[in-house]
């Protein structure tokens, strides 16, 4: 780690840790897969923004589902993303990071739209990324849409508010474990 | 103005606006990164006040108050980069209310949204802030008072910093977090938690290992080797009893000393039993001294006393408080999922498994493909199972009570089944028993012996599969239908150890039997008198001297070694020659032999495979006491498991077919090892308080007469203490403690319960008010809707 150590300041590290939930080896390590994704392009410049193509690249993205809902939310321009965005979203998704501020992000992961609301065209995005090749008939998806209002939607309103979904989420035990990437 | 702000600006509240604006007006914002126009800035906070900024108005109190960090609810903390012009407020102000007339339902909205983000943030904010609080105490030199907390701050921070080093070194050395990466990788969260428990029950074998060698390996090892600079306090005694056990313990000495020629057929032998030389180890009860010891006074001035019983019971009795406290600890944290489990009324099934579904710590191609497939079953099981409901709901009477019979028939076999097994580890216990009392072979010796751990081993391969394949025919639903499995299993593997005591105990201490007659001044007889007279009464070949037991803790310890033996080569066995031939053949006749692809590879079943580390454990727990190495060896079989386990799941089995609840499994187990451990605890209790030690062996054989039983080494303890002390102990003895103490207790369970339920009642209500207050709020809504629809009409009139 010798080599990354100096590329940052310590009073870089000491922000980028006082304002992540990340320690500073971890920071580290965060960089140091950030620079995996594209050596050149990060060796020239460290806040290179790479292209979201390049994001995808991230193995645990890779394979995510939601990957373009993800560099969607944690890109600051929408075009693409910077070592500090990354890192944000890495901090996120760290086993530091308090369940509020993950539920916050899952939710704007979910609402494909961005309406601020997760409507049932929201939901049935989701299902339809987590099953991907298998497919649900029209009446099941309907079935488990339903299912699913019903548990959260508290106001009847057909669609979970952020208040709504951190109230459902607050009651499932696997939530916290499952978003979170390792370093 | 910076136009690219104003769409930011729109979703700031009027509130926070206000008390920013305020503030903005004194103070200019600066970042050094003013290219980063963007949501995120908030890695990069380097603010510089302005030189002429007043003193006063930047204290740390004014500074956490004021909004430098201007947050924005679309992403997140932002910094308005604003190179030295301040803001002008006013105008923003305006376009923040012009933007905000439209439907109140939105404005609340985007309220409600800017509420949440910044609790949120709240805790990375103030951090922040705290941060410029600091810079600006440095930028405007406080006065020598100050700058005095200022290096206290920095020596603090300095000693943070170390800190969080050592804790980075922690890191660096924690070898496990690479283990579950790899693991999360390929199988996620759910899988990762059998390791994860494994890795739980490695550090707590260590603790207990650590407890043992500091209080019975290294003072036991200590006297052998060093006995020259120790004195022996209390080898002193006199009467007849004393002399017997003294001579006892002799010939118990001499009968595993002389017993064997040095073979290597016959040490093989003693290592597989725990037999001869191996019963004169650190690994049994028996060879534990029960002296008390103290140091020359050359080497230490004062008079250290070591009494090797009274540190043999309390390193086992503090050994199980710590464990308790541990297992205690571990469950509290999984408890509020387990109450959440089982009440499932509350407990969100749809949501849980949508927005909790995907594991974002996969990351091979493969285990995605896999995993979308386990998702996409779990939603068809689920609804599926809806659909059964209802149809249950509907079933005639004639089809109910077909049902009913049927699962009382299974309930019935299943019955039969578990009572078999018992019946089956209790009947090669009592043939190892009867047949170690009679002329073997060497060979035929061993197989007996190990028979009861074999029987064990086998029936809980086999009768678990007869479980699940019946549980199928019962119609549960899937997940009962799991649960119910598992419970017979655990019943099953539990049981067969406890099946195993019972039969000794039988054998050595039930007191309806008739012992062997011991008449007081038999000399010649001695030597079979010190052994457990019980069984010696079945004996009646004088020449098999050396298949008595004298010393009943070791036999004990001897059975649990076994089967610590046998759980160790049973599932290692069965990974090297069933799982690897299985996954080899798989490999290469699957497109050949359609038999071969149905059966495919061996599958890793995450509950049973919880259940063979929780029946370790148990094993360990329950001969700790008669085998105080089994600690350590389990310590090393725990982490040997692991390994194996982790290479059996990565190379040779299948990833689990189903989508265990990584939080449900978890805390179901916590409980199992709760109760093996609280039904452990009390048997080891009742030994302890109730029967009579051995005379030619262990720690507590000046305690072997009848009058006599294990924890007197404590009473006796407490008797030679000052009188206050002695009283207070006396006291916690007494009814007087005990009856308040349990009344206390009762008091504050129901206490809790009534609280508990006045939440349950709040949050049904405080859900009630909620959907009234939506209901509201929709009826509102139509309201202003009819109000501007028929406003419109009449424009148009």
């Amino acid at each position: 780690m010798g080599g990354s150590q100096s590329v940052f300041t310590d009073e870089e590290l000491d922000d980028y840790q006082t304002l992540t939930y990340l320690t500073k080896k971890e920071i580290l390590l965060v960089y140091k897969r950030f620079k995996v994704l594209d050596p050149e392009a990060v060796e020239a410049n460290k806040n290179a923004r790479l292209p979201l193509d390049k994001i995808r690249e991230l193995p645990e993205l890779k394979v995510n589902p939601f990957r373009d809902q993800i560099c969607k939310v944690f890109s600051s321009s929408g075009e693409g993303m910077t070592f500090e965005d990354f890192l944000d979203m890495m901090s996120v998704f760290s086993d530091g990071a308090p369940k509020t501020v993950k539920v916050e992000y899952a939710f704007r992961v979910y609402d494909f739209d961005g309406d601020d609301l997760i409507s049932d065209s929201d939901i049935k995005q989701v299902i339809e990324c987590l099953i991907g090749s298998n497919e649900l008939t029209e009446d099941e998806m309907h079935q488990l849409i339903d299912n699913i209002l019903e548990e959260a939607d508290l106001d009847d309103d057909k669609a979970l508010s952020f208040a709504e979904f951190e109230h459902v989420i607050s009651k499932s035990p696997d939530f916290v474990n499952s978003f979170r990437i390792r370093m | 103005m910076n136009l690219p702000l104003k769409s930011d600006i729109k979703h700031l509240s009027e509130s926070s606006l206000e008390q920013s604006t305020k503030k903005v007006k004194s103070i200019s914002v600066h970042s050094s990164q003013v290219q980063h126009q963007r949501k995120s800035t908030r890695h990069q906070i380097n603010l510089a006040f302005q030189k002429d900024c007043d003193i006063q108005s930047s204290s740390p109190d004014n500074v956490d108050g004021s909004k430098y960090i201007v947050s924005t609810f679309s992403s997140s903390i932002d910094v308005i980069a604003n190179d030295n012009e301040a803001i002008d407020a006013e105008t923003l102000k305006k376009e923040n209310e012009t933007n905000d007339f439209g439907l109140p339902s939105f404005k609340q909205r985007m309220q409600r949204m800017q509420c949440l983000t910044l609790r949120s943030f709240k805790a990375k904010q103030e951090r922040a802030q705290q941060q410029v609080a600091q810079r600006v105490r440095t930028i405007i030199q406080l006065s020598e008072t100050q700058s005095c907390i200022n290096y206290t701050k920095r020596f603090l921070k300095g000693i943070k910093s170390m800190f969080d080093a050592l804790i980075d070194l922690w890191y660096r050395l924690n070898f496990w977090s690479q283990q579950f990466r790899e693991i999360e990788g390929h199988f996620g969260i759910a899988t990762s938690t059998y390791f994860r428990f494994t890795r739980w029950l490695v550090n707590l074998n260590f603790m207990v290992f650590f407890l043992y060698l500091c209080f019975i390996y290294i003072p036991q090892l200590s006297y052998n080797n060093l006995s020259d600079y120790f004195t022996v306090v209390n080898d002193t005694g006199s009467g007849s009893f004393y002399n017997k056990m003294v001579l006892c313990s002799k010939s118990y000495k001499e009968k595993l000393t002389t017993r064997r020629a040095n073979h290597h057929w016959l040490t093989f032998l003693d290592i597989a039993q725990g037999t001869g030389f191996l019963e004169n180890t650190m690994l049994f009860y028996g060879f534990y001294s029960n002296l008390t010891v103290s140091l020359h006074n050359d080497f230490s001035s004062r008079n250290v006393k070591y009494n090797m019983g009274l540190g043999y019971l309390l390193t086992v009795g503090i050994s199980f408080v710590v464990v308790f406290i541990m297992i205690v600890r571990k469950s509290s944290t999984t408890i509020k999922e387990t109450v959440m489990d089982f009440d499932n009324t509350a407990y969100p099934l749809y949501t849980n498994a949508v927005f909790g579904g995907w594991d974002y710590c996969i990351n091979s191609e493969k285990m995605s493909v896999y995993k979308q497939r386990i998702i996409y079953n779990e939603f068809k099981a689920t609804l599926w199972e809806v659909k059964m409901k209802k149809k249950r709901e509907n079933r005639s009477t004639r089809e109910k009570s077909k049902l009913y019979l049927k699962r009382l028939i299974i309930n019935l076999v299943v019955l039969a089944l578990l009572v078999g097994s018992f019946y089956t580890i209790y009947l090669t216990t009592d043939y190892l028993i009867k047949n170690q009392t009679e002329n073997l072979s060497e060979f035929n010796f061993l197989m007996v012996n190990y028979l009861p751990s074999i029987v064990i081993s086998i029936l809980n391969a086999i009768v678990p599969e007869i479980f699940w394949a019946l549980s199928k025919v019962e119609e549960y639903s899937n997940s009962f239908a799991t649960h119910i499995t598992i419970v017979r299993a655990v019943f099953l593997r539990l049981s067969s150890v406890w099946v195993l005591v019972v039969s000794l105990y039988y054998r050595l201490h039930y007191k309806g039997r008739k012992p062997m007659d011991c008449p007081e001044e038999n000399m010649y007889n001695v030597t079979r008198c010190c052994g457990n007279t019980l069984w010696e009464s079945i004996i009646e070949n004088d020449k098999l001297e050396r298949r008595t037991v004298k010393c009943w803790e070791s036999y004990v310890g001897q059975q649990f070694y076994k089967l610590c033996i046998t759980d160790f080569m049973s599932v290692t066995l069965i990974v090297l020659s069933i799982k690897i031939p299985r996954r080899i053949i798989h490999h290469h006749l699957q497109h050949r032999i359609w038999v071969i692809k149905k059966l495919g590879r061996a599958k890793f079943d995450l509950p049973l495979q919880v259940l063979d580390i929780v029946y370790s454990q148990t094993v360990c727990w329950m001969g700790m006491f008669f085998n105080p190495l089994l600690p350590a060896l389990t310590f090393i079989k725990v982490f040997y498991f692991f390994f194996l386990k982790k290479f059996e799941l990565l190379s040779v089995a299948e990833a689990p077919q189903i989508a265990y609840r990584a939080s449900r499994s978890y805390s179901f187990f916590q409980t199992v090892l709760l109760v093996s451990f609280i039904i452990i605890t009390c048997l080891l209790g009742y030994m302890i308080g109730n029967l009579k030690p051995s005379m030619s062996c262990g720690p507590f054989r000046v305690y072997s007469s009848d009058e006599f039983v294990m924890f007197d080494v404590v009473t006796n303890e407490i008797n030679s203490w000052p009188t206050v002390p002695q009283k207070i102990v006396r006291y916690f003895e007494t009814a007087a403690f005990y009856v308040p103490a349990f009344l206390i207790s009762l008091l504050s369970i129901y206490y809790y319960l009534a609280v508990t339920a006045g939440y349950k009642k709040m949050e049904e209500l405080l859900k009630e008010q909620l959907k009234s207050e939506a209901h509201d709020k929709q009826f509102l809504l139509a309201r202003v809707d009819e109000i501007i629809k028929r406003g419109q009409w009449r424009q148009e009139d």
